[in-house]
């Protein structure tokens, strides 16, 4: 009942909040690119027909298309198609007509968005209904940032992720997303996001709406999003909107595209160790369609023949390996228009590594012992171990219009994840004397374990998005989750005699968190003026778990400002919650680590950013964003026990340790974009600290204290046929914490064999404070090309060769101090992923 | 488990490429390392003070001059006394004090050695656990034995809330042999009495590993360690191994509401049961026939020390017994959790502690 209360004052204060704010903007004019669509509907008494996530509430700065917005007389003396080419010039939306059907498709290159079309005409006035165009100037920009009200927001469209880097024959979405400034990727096997401090488990990925707990494919070369089907990214890393929570660093917010409603066409694409298939089109034209995404290794098909030559030289010495590794993912998307103002969308998604693997040894050793007796020994050994980890997730969407200026969707899901890791061990050894005719068992023992990590979603989700006026946009919204966390350990060795069997361990634990999570949210976007806007927004959380309760009000701010047409700049403030902890011993990703909830003792991890810069469009093509941000972390933790591979399961809040973090720096991106070439330069000075009190008793560098790191990206069309890619990627090296003073120094010498005295210093070790020493810096160089070429019948057909990590440094992910031969103590790292050179066919049609 | 572990590091390292890495720019200069464990055990409190060595340097100890010691006991100064005994140029410099600390002391250290920074900490000597009623028993059968211990006290406010348990084992050995033949027909005995061991080499004949959790904070599974480190004859060696081979655990973590009482049970490891219970081949008492032989009998004798410990102790022998284990985390693909220091400016540790004893007891099965 008392919760019941706080929500109804907070749904009230939300509601009061939103009054107020909507009546301030009523002061305000600005059009949105719906607005106008709804003048052309009444002037031409054309249907519209276009999928709900087209963005079409950017604000249109209403010039050269008076007659439209002002609804005067004399509007139809343009054509039904010059005013449509004019609405949507350069707003990255083509139109085609179907009678009296205008159907609206995001076309694959995004050109710059409505408000930063400059239209100027000959007399100087904007063009009203008597105006004659006598000539225009179009000037274009694709500075993505600017005009919008957030901070730290990217959005990626298909073809930005597409003409990235093809790792395997896949475009990465967040390959893409790690080369943008703020963002650190981990080394090779440690692969994730780093955002603005993060610890990579901090970032909310939905796909669909869904969240995703594990996203990469191949130890993190891949991620888990199919290029083929994802319509854009948005990707936040400050300035989070109400509508998003329960991660502290990042949003990563994909969604998929809706099949063609009306002509079927597709992609298929063969490449050295995996495929990719893609296919969409109408199942009822026009009403309703399919998109369907496929992609798949077949490493472990290639691999059969690789293990049968290694096995063929190793059998004759009685050894035998196994080692298959696969991953698949595939993505289905169902779109039915229902009618101009409802539609369903069903999406799937079903992901899955697996690698099983294994040797087997027999071993038969004959020798004599002390006395005359000759003897035989026949020993087998065997290991297998199966590693599997995956997700899936299934949406039922339904979007709704009730008027132009207010639509709904309501989203039924659900998520799974699965880690799944076993293994087993055993050793048998038989012996017999040269005088005995059968082998006699002497010893064994096995080993066996299996563990599992499950995480079980189920969302229902309802969101409004409301525009009072056309310089406001509210939206609002609930969502109700019930999260089921189930890790499961079993565990047993066995060792075995001719008249024994003993036990030595026995583990079969299990247990089953659950978390009730509802959230109530709103956010305003209120155009004040031509120049200022703001984005007040808040959300509250509460979350159940166990017998503890936590309420979480989160508020959100964001401002822009713009200093002229050219230059914004932003401000925002967020506060986040995280209710969910990896509970894991290891940073490798491998799936050893389980998702559990925060507990009566393990509390919501928190943090509070404030992020402002300046965004800025230069001539010549240029764009510059400078920006910086400040960010604080509470309740996080960190395993605190004795390691182990597996994490505790019963007892796992006693094994971690609280501690805060902050995280501050700046960010500067320039880019240029002239035609046929993007340029993108990102570089980023950042610290991120740590203050565990149980390792330290004042603030450390993170392990992931990445102080520089520059992202250098460039593609050129060279013709339509012949294009090309290139990135580097530099950032400082990880911290690893390694021993540097010594104590009690004690000195050996002796004469070695050149008669040369040899002196060793030893010391017993200290390790003073974590992460004290920076290994070796991480960069490395993409380049990739595209042959692209029409066949006969007009299908576009692309040869890619890509090469990741052209000049093979060999990036260290871990590193060890030790005393070498000239009694000189020094740093060894480790690093394993060479140069990988792929290429790839693909057949658009 | 662990070696599926080294089997996955040991692919990725034979498969890898090293480079050797500059770490002199990395590393700091010489500091202070301090280290001053007092407690109410003892009439007697040592504080060793060393100037560290930088590994980058280690052809060249440094040694330890000039040094300067302030204690401060509830504000007021306490007189510290150089220990000439253990002193050396490139080990620590010793300093005692006589004074009894009781519960409750606020103790401040300062320090410093020429060159380098001064180094300060404090630590408050901990409510000391309330007698405790501890009942040994054994459970499970077969190889699945374990013994623990069930143990109840009442709450007493003001405690830290973090413990270590450890066992002390006494031990008397009886070691015969005997030959006897024909041409003599007489039987030849030798009887070797072993001394006691719990007099000087008292902390290294506990029967560690021994994991309980009471209150708010685990425990600390490595009494080994804790006696090594705390203990002022014997020298810490962080990174040395101690020996927590134990898997632990405890029945009922945490206070039952409204009673105000504590129980928790403490287990031995199963690799420990075999040593901690009597031998079968051991305990025979007939008189052997054989021609020749020998036999051992021991008894064992057993009694339980519960530590409370302040907030450095306790994070420094936590530390301790996870540095054993961390091999793994010392290649930096792991969490660390095998560092710890409150001393501000240098390194060590400032910790203190109190503790109290069961009656001794026998494990008969």
């Amino acid at each position: 009942m008392e919760n019941f209360k706080l929500l109804r004052k907070a749904a009230g204060a939300l509601a009061l909040a939103l009054a107020l704010l909507s009546g301030t903007a009523a002061y305000s004019q600005t059009l949105s690119i719906r607005d106008c669509i709804a003048s052309v509907r009444d002037i031409y008494k054309v249907k519209f027909v276009y999928d709900a996530e087209l963005p079409l509430d950017v604000p249109y700065p209403g010039r050269g298309l008076g007659w439209v917005t002002d609804r005067k007389p004399g509007a139809e003396s343009l054509s039904l198609s010059e005013c449509l080419d004019r609405l949507f010039d350069g707003s990255g939306i083509e139109w085609s007509r179907k009678g009296k059907h205008i159907i609206l498709r995001q076309t694959g290159y995004v050109r710059p968005r409505p408000d930063t079309v400059e239209v100027t005409y000959a007399n100087g006035d904007f063009l009203t209904e008597a105006d004659t165009l006598d000539a225009s100037k179009v000037s274009t920009d694709r500075m993505k940032m600017a005009g919008r009200t957030q901070t730290g927001l990217q959005r990626l469209d298909a073809d930005r992720i597409r003409s990235g880097f093809a790792i395997f024959n896949s475009p990465d979405v967040i390959k893409t997303i790690q080369r943008l400034p703020g963002v650190a990727s981990g080394t090779e096997l440690l692969s994730g996001l780093y955002v603005h401090g993060g610890t990579g488990s901090d970032n909310l990925f939905l796909l669909d709406g869904v969240p995703l707990y594990s996203t990469s494919h191949l130890i993190g070369l891949f991620s888990s999003f199919n290029a083929d089907v994802v319509q854009d990214v948005d990707f936040y890393k400050s300035g989070f909107p109400a509508r998003y929570g329960g991660r502290l660093s990042s949003v990563v917010d994909v969604s998929t595209r809706e099949g063609d409603l009306y002509e079927w066409h597709g992609n298929f694409s063969i490449g050295l160790i995996d495929g990719r298939l893609q296919l969409e089109g109408p199942l009822v034209k026009g009403r309703t369609s399919i998109n369907f995404g496929l992609r798949r290794t077949w490493l472990d098909v290639i691999s059969v023949p690789a293990m049968l030559i290694v096995n063929r030289s190793s059998m004759k010495e009685g050894e035998k390996y196994k080692a298959h590794y696969a991953f698949w993912d595939m993505n289905l998307g169902i779109t039915h228009v229902i009618s101009d103002s409802d539609r369903l969308q069903f999406s799937f998604f079903n992901g899955m590594d697996r690698l099983p693997i294994g040797y087997t040894d027999y071993l038969t050793i004959t020798g004599k012992d002390d006395v005359t007796h000759i003897y035989k020994d026949k020993m087998y050994s065997r290991m297998s171990g199966n590693f599997a980890w995956g997700s899936t997730t299934a949406s039922l969407c339904w979007s709704h219009t009730f008027s132009n200026r207010l639509t709904s969707r309501t989203r039924l899901s659900y998520g799974r994840s699965d880690n799944r890791t076993g293994y087993s061990i055993e050793d048998w050894s038989w012996e017999k004397n040269d005088d005995e005719s059968e082998y006699r068992f002497t010893e064994g023992y096995l080993i066996d374990e299996d563990n599992r990590s499950v995480v079980n979603d189920f969302i229902l989700s309802s969101d409004f998005d409301w525009m009072p006026t056309s310089a406001q946009r509210i939206r609002f919204g609930a969502s109700l989750q019930h999260h089921i966390y189930f890790p499961d350990r079993v565990a047993g060795s066995w060792q075995t005699g001719p008249d024994m069997k003993k036990q030595l361990t026995d583990v079969n634990s299990s247990a089953t968190y659950r978390g009730e999570e509802f959230s109530l949210y709103a956010e305003d976007e209120i155009n004040i003026g031509e120049r200022l806007t703001l984005a007040p927004g808040l959300r509250y959380t509460l979350y159940r778990t166990g017998r503890k309760t936590y309420h979480s009000p989160e508020p959100r701010f964001a401002m822009r400002l713009g200093l002229g047409r050219d230059v914004d700049l932003k401000f925002s403030y967020t506060d986040m919650r995280q209710f969910v902890h990896l509970v894991r011993t290891l940073y490798l990703e491998i799936p050893t680590s389980s998702w559990l909830p925060c507990t009566e003792k393990m509390k919501p991890m928190h943090s509070r950013q404030i992020a402002g810069g300046v965004y800025a469009r230069l001539p010549y093509d240029l764009h510059l964003e400078v920006e910086g941000f400040w960010k604080t972390m509470s309740h996080i933790y960190e395993y605190s026990g004795h390691f182990s591979l597996y994490p505790p399961i019963e007892q796992w809040e006693s094994a971690f340790s609280e501690g805060r973090g902050r995280a501050y720096g700046a960010e500067i991106a320039l880019g240029w974009t002239p035609e046929n070439t993007d340029i993108s330069i990102a570089y980023t000075l950042s610290f991120s600290e740590r203050n565990f009190p149980e390792f330290y008793h004042d603030w450390y560098f993170d392990r992931n204290d990445f102080r520089n790191m520059l992202n250098i990206t460039a593609t050129h069309r060279f013709s339509n046929r012949f294009e090309i890619y290139g990135g580097w990627t530099y950032r400082t090296g990880t911290r690893v914490t390694l021993a540097e003073q010594g104590i009690d120094p004690s000195v050996s010498s002796w004469t070695d064999e050149s008669g040369k005295e040899v002196v060793r210093h030893y010391y017993n070790e200290l390790y003073t404070k974590p992460n004290n020493i920076r290994i070796p810096d991480y960069h490395r160089l993409d380049i990739g090309m595209n042959f692209k070429k029409l066949t006969k019948r007009g299908n576009e057909r692309t040869w890619n060769l890509s090469i990741y990590n052209a000049y093979c440094r060999m990036n260290p992910l871990l590193a060890t101090v030790s005393l070498n031969e000239n009694n000189e103590y020094v740093g060894t790292a480790y690093g394993g992923i060479p140069v990988i050179p792929t290429f790839s066919y693909s057949l658009k049609f | 488990m662990k070696r599926l572990t080294y089997i996955l590091l040991g692919v990725l390292l034979l498969s890898a490429c090293e480079m050797e890495f500059d770490i002199d720019r990395q590393m700091s200069d010489s500091m202070i390392y301090l280290r001053f464990a007092p407690s109410d055990r003892s009439d007697t409190s040592f504080l060793y003070i060393q100037a560290t060595t930088p590994l980058k340097d280690g052809k060249n100890p440094v040694s330890t001059d000039g040094e300067q010691v302030s204690v401060r006991l509830n504000g007021e100064m306490l007189a510290m006394t150089k220990s000439t005994g253990r002193s050396g140029a490139w080990t620590s410099q010793v300093y005692y004090t006589t004074r009894q600390f009781r519960q409750g002391d606020i103790i401040e250290v300062e320090a410093s050695i020429p060159g380098r920074e001064t180094v300060s900490s404090s630590t408050t000597i901990p409510a000391v656990i309330p007698e405790f009623r501890c009942t040994p028993r054994v459970e499970g059968t077969g190889v699945n034995r374990v013994l623990c211990f069930d143990i109840e006290y009442d709450n007493v406010p003001g405690c830290s809330g973090r413990y270590a348990a450890g066992v002390v084992r006494e031990r008397y050995q009886k070691y015969e042999s005997w030959y006897g033949n024909n041409m003599t027909g007489e039987d030849v005995w030798t009887v070797e009495d072993e001394s006691l061991m719990l007099s000087s080499d008292y902390p290294q004949s506990l029967d560690d590993n021994i994991l309980s959790s009471l209150g708010q904070e685990p425990m600390i599974i490595c009494p080994e360690a804790l006696n090594h480190s705390l203990d002022p004859t014997y020298p810490y060696i962080p990174g040395d191994a101690v020996s927590t081979n134990a898997m632990a655990w405890v029945d009922m973590p945490g206070r039952e509401p409204g009673t105000g009482r504590q129980q928790v049970r403490v287990y031995f490891d199963e690799d420990r049961i075999i040593e901690a219970l009597p031998h079968p081949g051991w305990d025979d008492s007939e008189i052997p026939t054989e021609a020749y032989g020998s036999r051992q009998t021991t008894i064992n004798r057993y009694k339980l020390v519960f530590y409370s410990l302040d907030e450095g102790a306790y994070n420094y022998m936590k530390a301790l017994s996870n540095s054993d284990y961390s091999d793994i985390s010392m290649l930096g693909i792991a969490p660390v959790s095998f560092t710890y220091t409150n001393i501000k400016g240098g390194t060590g540790v400032c910790g203190s502690y109190t503790a109290r004893e069961s009656e001794w007891f026998h494990i008969d099965q």
